[in-house]
């Protein structure tokens, strides 16, 4: 058996896959099976056929099909509230629906779930448009999770405003199609049948944008390491070691050891993150190291602006003080947290100093120590 | 009463099923009135919702349907109204 998939015509545009089937049959290629962008065809001899969509919630009853299939409709498919029928052309089998009542009640039904559907995406954005407005996700968060994540991101936020911005867009010419299908109706206007298919890119493109999700996730997967630390450095980061803190690692407040080497890999970043904490005197001295090399130097400004005031503890970007380290484009420094940029590498450094004193003794030193190491990998 | 449903009110005055019924209303009108398939189950479920008709019976997938007498006295109704409409309109047999 031969098989070939196509993209089908949205379910509101009703005409235009009614004569997007009968296309397809008269190059002989047979309806099979109808998925939610795309239809399954069966190669087979070419016939002239006539379809007809009908769109309703209720399954049809043995009865009513009965009466179709003595009136020369034969049922196709049916999937979700979309009942396809066809009748060989000049048959004279008579159209499914004669009355306006009737006609109404398909496209009536495909608009109401459509508004709803509107209604939803509204609402949802508008939630996502509270959120952001109330910093529980601040800009800065949304900037380096799309750089550093991807899709890999715990705030995939910026991919459902994305889409629920596609949503509200395409409901709406749905809803303004299916009122001129319903304004045509009641005016008695014979409905257009040799209307030309037009191509449905935005499906077509709302495929390609998931696949590319769906690529660049396993890629991401796939790229994902992590490792206990080493005692010597083998990428872009410093051990506590080289700052002289020669105590044994162990884990925050005497935890179980938990020190560790991250890589991950996006479109626009990879990016190294590191965690140690060792013993020192009596109490713990700890570094978390996030460097982002970024693939676009341009992007490493305005990406450190965005992290700076996320860490925990300096939530304000007045905490921040911008001092020179030599060989750093910018450094900013504030109690806990420390953003610096060099070309196109960002590092976050966030240093829980030793008893009594602050990370900004510390900071010069260790981004010497970082320089560009690791580049040349 | 909408015209499909006098017409097939009145075709129920004998039992008969979906198909026939199409056929039996495209005969009594001479070929006037054509009823789609989705049309005509649309009302037959509507007319016995109403109880109007009554399955008078049952053939596997087949239902043969009969008027009721609310049904007649509906059909009936609607008859001497559409009269009185055609009577009022006889003047304009004597204008033209």
């Amino acid at each position: 058996m031969k098989y070939s998939w196509s993209f089908h015509p949205a379910e509101y545009r009703v005409r235009e896959n009614e004569s997007f089937y009968s296309e397809k049959t008269r190059q002989g290629w047979e309806l099979q099976k109808r998925g939610i962008y795309l239809s399954r065809f069966v190669k087979a001899e070419p016939r002239d056929m006539m379809y007809r969509l009908e769109i309703d919630s209720a399954e049809p009853t043995d009865e009513k099909l009965a009466i179709y299939e003595e009136c020369g409709w034969e049922p196709v498919l049916r999937r979700g509230i979309v009942n396809i029928y066809r009748a060989p052309e000049g048959s004279g089998a008579p159209e499914l629906y004669t009355d306006t009542e009737g006609q109404l009640r398909s496209v009536k039904r495909l608009l109401r779930g459509h508004v709803i559907d509107l209604a939803l995406s509204v609402l949802l954005l508008g939630l996502l448009g509270v959120l952001f407005v109330k910093g529980r996700l601040s800009p800065g968060d949304f900037i380096s999770s799309v750089i550093t994540k991807a899709v890999l991101i715990p705030e995939l936020c910026v991919f459902y405003a994305a889409g629920l911005i596609f949503a509200v867009v395409s409901e709406l010419i749905a809803i303004v199609h299916l009122s001129r299908l319903i304004r045509d109706i009641r005016k008695g206007k014979e409905p257009d049948r040799s209307t030309r298919v037009s191509k449905p890119w935005g499906a077509r493109l709302l495929v390609l944008t998931w696949a590319l999700c769906v690529a660049v996730f396993i890629l991401q997967l796939a790229l994902h390491k992590k490792t206990d630390m080493p005692t010597v450095s083998d990428g872009p980061y410093i051990t506590l070691s080289e700052l002289n803190f020669d105590g044994e690692r162990t884990g925050i407040f005497g935890s179980e050891p938990n020190c560790a080497v991250r890589y991950d890999w996006s479109p626009l970043c990879g990016t190294v993150e590191t965690r140690e904490t060792v013993e020192h005197g009596g109490s713990w001295v700890s570094l978390d190291q996030n460097v982002y090399d970024l693939r676009v130097p341009g992007l490493a400004e305005p990406f450190a602006k965005g992290i700076i005031g996320t860490s925990a503890t300096d939530r304000d970007i007045e905490d921040y003080d911008e001092i020179s380290v030599p060989g750093w484009d910018k450094v900013y420094v504030a109690y806990m947290d420390c953003v610096a940029v060099r070309g196109g590498r960002v590092v976050r450094l966030y240093m829980l100093a030793p008893k009594g004193e602050s990370m900004r003794s510390y900071v010069p030193e260790i981004l010497r120590l970082i320089g560009g190491r690791g580049d040349e990998k | 009463m909408t015209e499909a449903m006098y017409y097939v009110l009145l075709a129920l005055t004998e039992p008969d099923h979906g198909y026939g019924l199409m056929g039996r209303i495209r005969e009594l009108t001479g070929g006037r009135v054509v009823m789609g398939p989705g049309t005509l189950y649309g009302l037959l479920t509507k007319l016995r919702k109403e109880g109007y008709i009554l399955l008078s019976e049952e053939d596997n997938r087949r239902k043969t349907y009969l008027i009721t007498d609310e049904g007649k006295r509906a059909l009936l109704d609607e008859y001497r109204r559409l009269k009185r409409l055609v009577e009022d309109g006889e003047v304009l047999e004597h204008e033209i």
